[in-house]
């Protein structure tokens, strides 16, 4: 609106008849953003193309053109290029006695570097879509999972901060708090979630499927509280540790594959050094192949820019 | 120029407005650029689709009977332009009642948007606050035949019960049209960080067929993931246990409302928290509800306008650039239960489910309801439980302190 009124004061100054039509069409209407022209013979004729075929959509597994020989592991770290951020205090405005412990604001998790400027919860998983079984999938990667995985809170935090699992585990959702919590799941593919969690409770979620990106966990109550979840179907996925290191053991070897990277105040990490070499990593994504029986070892720098934006 | 001056004026076209802002927010979240051609591309498969305002249409997906929700009769009712048939069958119905609040597009961003606290409802997002079914699920048809013709107390949607039955109808199948359509084009945007080349390309026709039929693949199964959700929730409803006899019997009354009290204030059902210690919906005051999180980039916790962080403001004058419609971002406010005033309905039996369910898009979350079977334990709640809950809150507003002028001097409410 004001971008409207200055331009309008300014063509006041030029030529008043000019300013007269300018104010015609702005205060008439005309502020929405030009419309898609669509010609809709054209689009009309597509409709015999939109409902056929197949009933059900394809199976994202088509059968690969290669075959992967053996096993082999990928490790390595993040670590931070220049001075850590500053982790700023979280705004935190009530219960102070249970949510900034001895006076204690808790800090920011958005980006958490370690002393030897390791980076944690940095996500790295395998991106491509591969068949469940072997040689691509390995017994201990396997989909289907079950059992619960713990994801707790205490002191208005939650205890992980980004937590990997398979959509068939059952997440446990924990309140160690002398307050009430709710927790609010936003997935894409699955159904969204927001319970109750009762001082000392505990409920459940049960996904159903794989999510493509890590989405967020939240409590209104505290809206400062932020988790991540990482919802893949089999075990190739990694979330750094305390010092900036992961492993995903047991990858297909032999094979490209593409793997993804992400962290939540970069989102998809793009651009990086590995082994010193700078790369650019379009939207987080890199291709890989290993080989049999070795250890591939991804040392991983990112420039401290990039977390500060 | 006179014609352009003109023309740009009186009665807008009848055409739906392009997500702009969603694209705007994926652009830059995804920290890609999209293919210039992808607002044609999208506005080409929408157009497909769903066809135009003036014409509208319900695709035929293979092996999903969409009838229940979409039916193009009902659909055509509502739209186009304001008029009734020989028979006086009024027609245009969206356009007549809906379209100056909710906009052509079912945007929320019709020309009375900006004046009105809350805004009117932007439909695109696919989520609806006041239903029957759980949270994250669509609402049923009757939830929606409920909001057209009890309308919203406490905003400015009215009842529409001076409509036929026949035109609420018709309306519910037009806002369901709206809805689907709109959150395809969500769905779409969502798919364009990650889509090969382009979305549709229907040069390719004829040329590289299979290439061609995958990108239809791929929006008729967005297309169905958006329409299942709704055809499922007819059957998702809430089973709301019968209460025992007597419980309007004041002595019982009395009991349960001071049962939920107690549970008003406990760390259990935690209403406090954002109600506030006299439940006059101040507990929670940095709140935002769904459609406004994504203007700050996903953040839940938001001060207000005038403590807008420069981050928060950067995003929001981005997102404003590129969509100019866009209204500012406003925080939620927990519901004041002293006012009487409860925008689902007022019945027990509406309380009760904004209760089990929390309400979607919203940071209302819903109760620790202990399920049929389960074994009692301290962070459950039983059906009683929420019932006593309803009985509280439906007192407050007879609570001397709701009514300031029982116990306070005019004199000193005027000075104030």
């Amino acid at each position: 609106m004001r971008l409207y009124f200055r331009r309008s004061a300014r063509a006041i100054r030029s030529n008043w008849l000019w300013s007269a039509m300018a104010l015609a069409i702005v205060s008439g209407c005309g502020k929405a953003p030009p419309p898609v022209q669509v010609d809709m013979r054209r689009a009309v004729a597509l409709r015999a193309d939109l409902e056929a075929g197949a009933a059900a959509p394809a199976s994202a597994d088509a059968t690969p053109s290669e075959t992967p020989t053996g096993w082999a592991t990928l490790k390595g770290s993040f670590k931070i290029n220049g001075s850590a951020p500053e982790r700023k205090p979280q705004a935190v405005d009530k219960e102070r006695e249970v949510c900034a412990p001895g006076g204690k604001t808790p800090l920011s998790e958005e980006i958490v570097v370690g002393p030897d400027g390791g980076i944690r919860d940095v996500v790295i998983f395998l991106a491509s879509a591969i068949p469940d079984d072997e040689p691509w999938t390995h017994p201990d990667a396997k989909p289907g999972k079950t059992g619960e995985v713990l994801f707790d809170q205490k002191g208005c935090q939650f205890l992980t901060h980004v937590l990997a699992l398979q959509p068939t585990q059952l997440l446990r959702i924990k309140n160690s708090d002398p307050v009430g919590h709710n927790t609010s799941l936003k997935p894409k593919k699955n159904r969204q979630d927001d319970q109750t969690v009762a001082s000392g409770s505990t409920t459940a979620y049960q996904a159903k499927a794989e999510e493509a990106d890590p989405f967020p966990v939240s409590c209104a109550i505290h809206p400062w509280m932020k988790a991540w979840l990482v919802l893949r179907k089999n075990s190739y996925v990694a979330v750094t540790k305390e010092d900036g290191s992961f492993e995903i053991p047991n990858l297909p070897a032999n094979v490209n594959l593409e793997f993804r990277v992400w962290q939540e105040k970069t989102n998809y990490v793009q651009a990086v050094a590995v082994n010193g070499q700078p790369q650019k990593w379009a939207k987080g994504k890199f291709k890989l192949k290993l080989e049999p029986d070795s250890t591939q070892e991804l040392n991983v720098s990112i420039d401290s820019g990039l977390f500060t934006k | 120029m006179l014609a352009v001056t003109l023309s740009g004026c009186g009665d807008p076209p009848a055409v739906f407005v392009l997500n702009d802002a969603y694209f705007a927010h994926i652009e830059r979240k995804s920290q890609t650029t999209f293919d210039p051609r992808s607002r044609e591309d999208i506005g080409l498969i929408l157009a497909s689709t769903f066809g135009e305002p003036d014409d509208p249409y319900v695709p035929l997906i293979p092996d999903l009977d969409a009838t229940g929700i979409l039916d193009l009769t009902r659909v055509k009712q509502s739209s186009g332009r304001v008029w009734s048939d020989k028979i006086g069958i009024a027609r245009g119905l969206y356009r007549e009642h809906c379209i100056h609040c909710h906009g052509m597009s079912g945007d929320g961003l019709g020309p009375t948007a900006s004046f009105l606290n809350p805004y009117p409802r932007d439909y695109r997002m696919g989520i609806f606050k006041f239903k029957s079914t759980g949270k994250g699920l669509k609402p049923t048809h009757d939830d929606l035949v409920k909001i057209l013709t009890e309308g919203i107390p406490g905003t400015a949607m009215p009842s529409f019960k001076v409509l036929d039955t026949d035109e609420i109808e018709s309306l519910v199948h037009y806002v369901r049209y709206l809805s689907i359509r709109g959150e395809l084009e969500r769905k779409l945007i969502e798919l364009l960080p990650d889509v090969e080349d382009r979305l549709l390309d229907d040069a390719l026709r004829g040329k590289q067929d299979d290439k061609y039929k995958a990108q239809w693949e791929t929006i008729r199964g967005t297309a169905r993931e958006v329409m299942e959700k709704w055809v499922q929730a007819e059957g998702e409803v809430q089973p709301v246990p019968a209460r025992p006899d007597g419980w309007q019997d004041p002595e019982t009354m009395r009991a349960s409302v001071e049962h939920g009290r107690k549970l008003f204030y406990g760390k259990v059902a935690n209403c406090f928290s954002c109600h506030g210690d006299s439940a006059l919906g101040d507990g929670q005051l940095q709140g935002v509800d769904a459609w406004t999180r994504e203007l700050l980039n996903d953040k839940e916790q938001f001060l207000g306008l005038a403590k807008m962080t420069p981050v928060e403001r950067d995003r929001f004058e981005y997102v404003k650039s590129r969509d100019p419609r866009v209204l500012p971002p406003r925080n939620i406010r927990p519901r004041n239960l002293r006012q009487g005033v409860f925008r689902g309905g007022r019945r027990p039996i509406d309380i009760y489910l904004r209760i089990v369910n929390g309400i979607d898009g919203t940071p209302m979350p819903s109760a620790p309801l202990l399920k049929p079977g389960e074994t009692p334990s301290p962070g459950k709640l039983s059906t009683e439980d929420i019932w006593s809950l309803v009985d509280y809150v439906r007192s407050l507003q007879y609570e001397s302190i709701s009514n300031p002028n029982d116990h306070e001097p005019v004199v000193t409410r005027e000075r104030l």
